[in-house]
Formats: structure tokens, C-alpha cells, sequence
């Protein structure tokens, strides 16, 4: 396994994803609004970030959405896309969402787990 | 625009010549502004998540550029919160949402909906979500009708049962 990453974050004006290893696998970090500016970068970002995964034989990718204010369906459906991708893939890994405390995170990651429980786990804060 | 906000009564009224890249800033405004009013969070976040979907929709295919929202939340027993947006639309893209409406309508659990459509969802393009409207049914928690008269559609998203915080 390389230690430098072969695959760039996503800057844009009002959103960054940024992409580090971590044990067993790596770590995204979303920020800021995920909305129609950001659908085709995210898009074209997680296939690359599966084939990577799968290249690498990693286990697990943790997505934090601590900082993500908000994130459209167009932004969403890339996520679910990207499941898919895992769910038809032989080489399977986990994926780890940790949420902040606004409602529309808890449903919309709920939606996410039902549609994989075998792959998805949800951390949402205490309280 | 127009703002009006009592204890029982408060709306918001819009028409704008959109641009998709203005939805967000237009969700903020409108979250704050309920949030004065009913000081509910889930409530206010799911009204938030359902005009973010619903301007996208009607701005994507908002025939002359012009798009129409208004959102009324009335406070009695429940809290009732309607949104509807207004603008033209061809008919080849008014057949689409009265299909996807058609579908969440006669659909018994909007949540297992919700599941199909984003099964449904693998392998289209990137561009294409077709899970807002699911969205709105199963994370908001809003039912929705549409009307047309001719080339101007109405797609109007009201919340199910809530209870006054």
C-alpha cells in the first residue's frame, strides 16, 4: 500500500471533501453545502475512490459529516451510487458515516443504511 | 417577495428568475425565517430539505426561467406547513412529474418507496437523480399533488400530521 494518496479531494466554493488514510482504510471529510455545484465533482470522485479501495484491498472508508450543512438528492443519489458499485463488486468494505445533530442527517443516513445495513453503520452524537 | 409572520399565520412568497446555484441560499433564508416563527428544528429542517428539492425540480425545468414558491406554515392544534411551487414546463417534462407524482401517491410507505427509487437509481447518469420527490415524501414527510393548467404546472408538498412544538 502507497502511503501517498492517488486521488484529490474537492474544493469547491462553499463545499470541501478531503480525502486522508486511516487505520484500515481511509477517512473522507465533507464540509459546507453538497448542492448542484458540487454534483458532477462528487460524481466522478467515488468511482475513483472505489477503484482505489479495491486496488488497495482496503476495509473500511469512514465519510464524517460533522461540518456537511446540507446535501441534495442529486448529491445523495452519488452516494447511493457508490454503494452500489461495493454491493456489486466481489471486494466488499465497510462504511462508516458519523453524523452531526440536524434531522436531515439522521433520515437521509437512516435511508442509506436500510438501502445497505450490510455495509453501513451510522455514529450519531449522544443526546 | 413578500414576508408575513404572526402567531398563527406565516408565509412566504417568491418569484424569481432562478438559478440553480441560488437554491441553497434560498433554503437558508427560509429556514431562518420559520425558525423565527415556529421554533421547531425538525420541523424547520424538513420544510428546508423539501424546498431545496422541490425549487431544483421546478427551476431544472422551468420552461421560460421563471419559477414561483410559496410557503405557508399555520400554527392550530398541529403545525401545518404547504409548499408550492409554480412554473412552466414542456410536456414531455409535465408528463415526467406527473408520473413520479402518480408513483408516490398510490405508493403505501413512502420510506419503502423511497428504497425502490434509489434502486431505480443505479446506473443512471450522474446528472439524473429522480429521488427528490421521493425525498420530500419520505424525509419530510410531506405529501404531495400537482395540478396543470396547460403549460403551467403546480406541484404543492404539505406535511402529514405534526404536533405544535
Amino acid at each position: 500500500m502507497s502511503t501517498t494518496l492517488p486521488l484529490d479531494g474537492i474544493t469547491d466554493r462553499d463545499f470541501t471533501l478531503t480525502i486522508e488514510r486511516s487505520a484500515g482504510g481511509l477517512q473522507l471529510g465533507l464540509a459546507g453545502t453538497a448542492d448542484v455545484r458540487v454534483v458532477e465533482p462528487l460524481a466522478a470522485f467515488l468511482p475513483k475512490l472505489h477503484e482505489l479501495v479495491v486496488r488497495e484491498s482496503l476495509s473500511r472508508v469512514t465519510v464524517d459529516f460533522t461540518a456537511l450543512e446540507f446535501m441534495n438528492s442529486a448529491c445523495f443519489k452519488s452516494l447511493v451510487s457508490w454503494i452500489g458499485a461495493i454491493q456489486s463488486d466481489a471486494h466488499k468494505y465497510a462504511i462508516e458515516f458519523r453524523a452531526n445533530a440536524a434531522p436531515w442527517q439522521r433520515r437521509s443516513l437512516e435511508a442509506l443504511r436500510c438501502f445497505a445495513p450490510d455495509l453501513i453503520t451510522v455514529h450519531r452524537p449522544q443526546g | 417577495m413578500k414576508a408575513h409572520a404572526d402567531l398563527k399565520h406565516a408565509y412566504f412568497d417568491m418569484t424569481f428568475a432562478p438559478s440553480l446555484e441560488l437554491v441553497s441560499n434560498v433554503r437558508v433564508f427560509i429556514t431562518k425565517f420559520f425558525d423565527s416563527v415556529v421554533r421547531d428544528v425538525d420541523l424547520v429542517d424538513r420544510v428546508g430539505v423539501a424546498v431545496h428539492e422541490l425549487l431544483e425540480n421546478a427551476i431544472r425545468y422551468s420552461l421560460d426561467g421563471v419559477t414561483a414558491v410559496r410557503i405557508d406554515m399555520v400554527r392550530g392544534p398541529d403545525v401545518a406547513v404547504t409548499i408550492r411551487t409554480r412554473n412552466l414546463a414542456r410536456p414531455e417534462d409535465i408528463e415526467r412529474v406527473r408520473s413520479n407524482v402518480a408513483e408516490l401517491t398510490a405508493a403505501p410507505d413512502a420510506g419503502a418507496h423511497y428504497q425502490y427509487l434509489m434502486q431505480k437509481s443505479l446506473g443512471t447518469p450522474a446528472h439524473v437523480s429522480g429521488l427528490g420527490l421521493g425525498r420530500v415524501a419520505a424525509e419530510s414527510e410531506m405529501d404531495l399533488v400537482l395540478e396543470v393548467v396547460a403549460d403551467s404546472i403546480q406541484l404543492t408538498a404539505s406535511t402529514r400530521k405534526v404536533q405544535a412544538s
